[in-house]
């Protein structure tokens, strides 16, 4: 082990490693943009492998001294932010908004066929081939700048690999990024109102209270209040 | 001899034996003593305990806005910002805001700005006899002008900290190009679907501006301080304040990422608070604004929005640091608290201060 040429034969086999797994990737990360059931399947196959990753890594960090501490173990140890840029962890919130729906209970029924659900798959079909051709670019840089200055410890190795990773600020930082994005978030939207009015027939039908009706009495009493205070605040006046 | 990767993997283990070691009392931030004065609706005032001989200077009440908490100057002991400023013997304020939940959806920049920090400067005012100089942070440099624009002689001065007035003055800002990326009914529609902003889901999105600066932090970053304790546990608390962002209400928020940053209505004369047009040239109390050069967020052009807008005298001070480091870096707070303490002990700021 204390032989240099011996370590320095390792270092470069683990790197060439890791970049040819890169490399080889980078058609699986094409493929992923296609529009087609198969490409659909992959993703969430990938999901549910990220998924599933994450949590063996917050396993992991369950034995932490401290709450931030066994939050950001998890995030070291999560194989997703070594390999795959450590994108793919979205907030539990906006991957709740960008879902197909529920395929039955509360009226919701039908709904994974509609108009609406199809035009989100549609547009999240296009985005995932902008991101997975951003991967592809990514795994490329990394193939290539090993090629050219083989890295002889992690730490280089690793660099490379952030140097690597501005593929995805350049895609993050594009037109057709944002554009693309934006149609995302549109497409979700249309088909959550269609999920939420479907919900509120229901509940209209069985006697409960819908979201909206919930929120609309917050709005009411937010209201009185602000109104409360105006009186006071001119009462208080001299 | 080269270590090779053997030594790289070794890092990687102890990096990790690092981070999960590193005792909870050590990852907490805002430790600085501080009792609390008055409660409004959920918002709470604190006063520092002071740790020198009082100067005489207009008090200091700090706001944040509702996109992390006002503690940010005081994330690390040895290099807190509030610590900074008690040592000059400044009298510092802080509100904090509480955790807006789903119910308060419908609160507006109306309520933060003018009867909230209102009623607080109110308060500060009859506690002290003076009025305070009002530091607003981010969002919360927002709540401080619409307050001076619309009560011009509530705060004795203003001191506007890594605050976006001009969203439009640097067109490849990164998050102005993401808000106006979306239509504003896009933009309503997803706080309303969210029922505000959660805190979380604005932490991805800001993470998402710069995808491998996030990857580097969270690996070779990391790794890089793994021998390092003090840095561990500063890297630490800071993400503790990070994972403590509250959520955005939903109305605020609105007015916030629609008419401020997708509009840019602040600096247009557009925004309007109650109905009152919100004219930063009614804003006559001298100003301070602080920017940091690499603020990725709120780029320097952006928080510079006030020069030539405000009636009153307005000075500047940019530091070499980030969105969050003009706080938590050492140099940065330096300058900052020079800066904040120059305004405060200015003649004529003690002089409106003087009820």
């Amino acid at each position: 082990v204390g032989d240099a040429d011996a370590l320095d034969a390792l270092t470069r086999s683990w790197t060439r490693l890791w970049a040819e797994t890169m490399r080889a990737q980078s058609d699986g990360f094409r493929a992923l943009g296609e529009d087609s059931a198969e490409a659909d399947a992959l993703w969430r196959m990938a999901e549910a492998q990220a998924d599933a990753a994450r949590a063996m890594a917050a396993t992991a960090a369950r034995g932490a001294a401290s709450a931030p501490g066994g939050a950001v173990l998890a995030r070291f140890l999560d194989p997703a932010q070594w390999l795959f840029g450590g994108v793919g962890a979205p907030d539990p919130a906006l991957r709740r908004l960008i879902a197909q729906p529920a395929r039955q209970g509360f009226g919701r029924e039908g709904l994974d066929a509609s108009p609406e659900a199809r035009a989100l798959r549609r547009a999240l079909n296009g985005h995932r081939a902008m991101v997975a051709a951003a991967f592809a670019e990514m795994a490329d840089r990394y193939a290539r700048a090993v090629d050219a200055a083989p890295p002889r410890t992690v730490e280089d190795a690793q660099t490379l690999w952030v140097e690597a990773a501005e593929a995805l600020d350049a895609l993050h930082a594009s037109d057709a990024f944002l554009s693309s994005q934006a149609q995302v978030v549109a497409a979700a939207l249309a088909l959550r109102a269609a999920e939420a009015q479907a919900t509120a027939d229901w509940c209209a039908e069985n006697g409960l209270a819908s979201r909206a009706e919930v929120d609309a009495l917050h709005r009411e009493l937010a209201e009185l209040r602000r109104e409360l205070r105006a009186l006071k605040r001119s009462l208080e006046r001299p | 001899m080269s270590a090779g990767p053997l030594e790289g993997v070794a890092r990687f283990w102890r990096t990790a034996g690092a981070v999960g070691r590193m005792a909870e009392t050590a990852c907490r931030y805002g430790q600085t003593p501080r009792d609390p004065v008055a409660v409004r609706d959920g918002a709470t005032l604190f006063r520092y305990r002071p740790t020198a001989p009082a100067a005489d200077a207009a008090p200091l009440l700090i706001v944040h806005g509702l996109i992390g908490r006002a503690e940010v100057v005081d994330i690390d002991p040895d290099r807190s910002l509030i610590r900074a400023l008690l040592a000059r013997g400044l009298d510092a304020w802080m509100i904090h805001w509480g955790k807006p939940g789903r119910a308060d959806r419908w609160l507006r920049f109306e309520d933060y700005a003018l009867d909230r920090l209102g009623g607080f400067v109110a308060d500060v005012k009859r506690e002290t006899g003076r009025r305070p100089v009002v530091m607003g942070i981010c969002e919360g440099g927002l709540f401080a002008l619409c307050l001076a624009a619309l009560e011009p002689e509530a705060p004795a001065g203003l001191v506007l900290a890594v605050t976006p007035v001009d969203c439009h003055a640097d067109p490849t800002a990164g998050l102005t190009r993401l808000v106006r990326s979306f239509a504003p009914e896009t933009l309503a529609g997803l706080i309303d679907h969210l029922g505000g902003l959660p805190g979380a889901a604005m932490g991805a999105a800001f993470q998402d501006l710069t995808p491998s600066r996030t990857l580097a932090k969270y690996t070779a970053d990391l790794v890089r301080i793994h021998d390092e304790p003090d840095e561990i546990a500063h890297f630490l608390r800071m993400e503790r304040w990070l994972a403590d962002r509250p959520d955005h209400p939903a109305e605020a928020a609105k007015q916030l990422l629609i008419e401020i940053y997708h509009d840019n209505a602040l600096v247009e004369g557009r925004f309007r608070l109650d109905g009152e047009p919100v004219r930063l040239s009614a804003v006559h109390a001298p100003t301070l604004a602080i920017w940091g050069a690499r603020d990725h967020l709120v780029p320097p052009a952006c928080a510079r929005g006030a020069a030539g807008r405000v009636a009153g005298p307005y000075r500047e001070v940019g530091v070499d640091a980030g969105h969050i480091g003009v706080f938590v870096s050492r140099r940065a707070g330096n300058a900052a608290a020079e800066a904040i303490s120059a305004l405060l002990t200015d003649q004529a700021v003690a002089d409106r201060s003087r009820v």
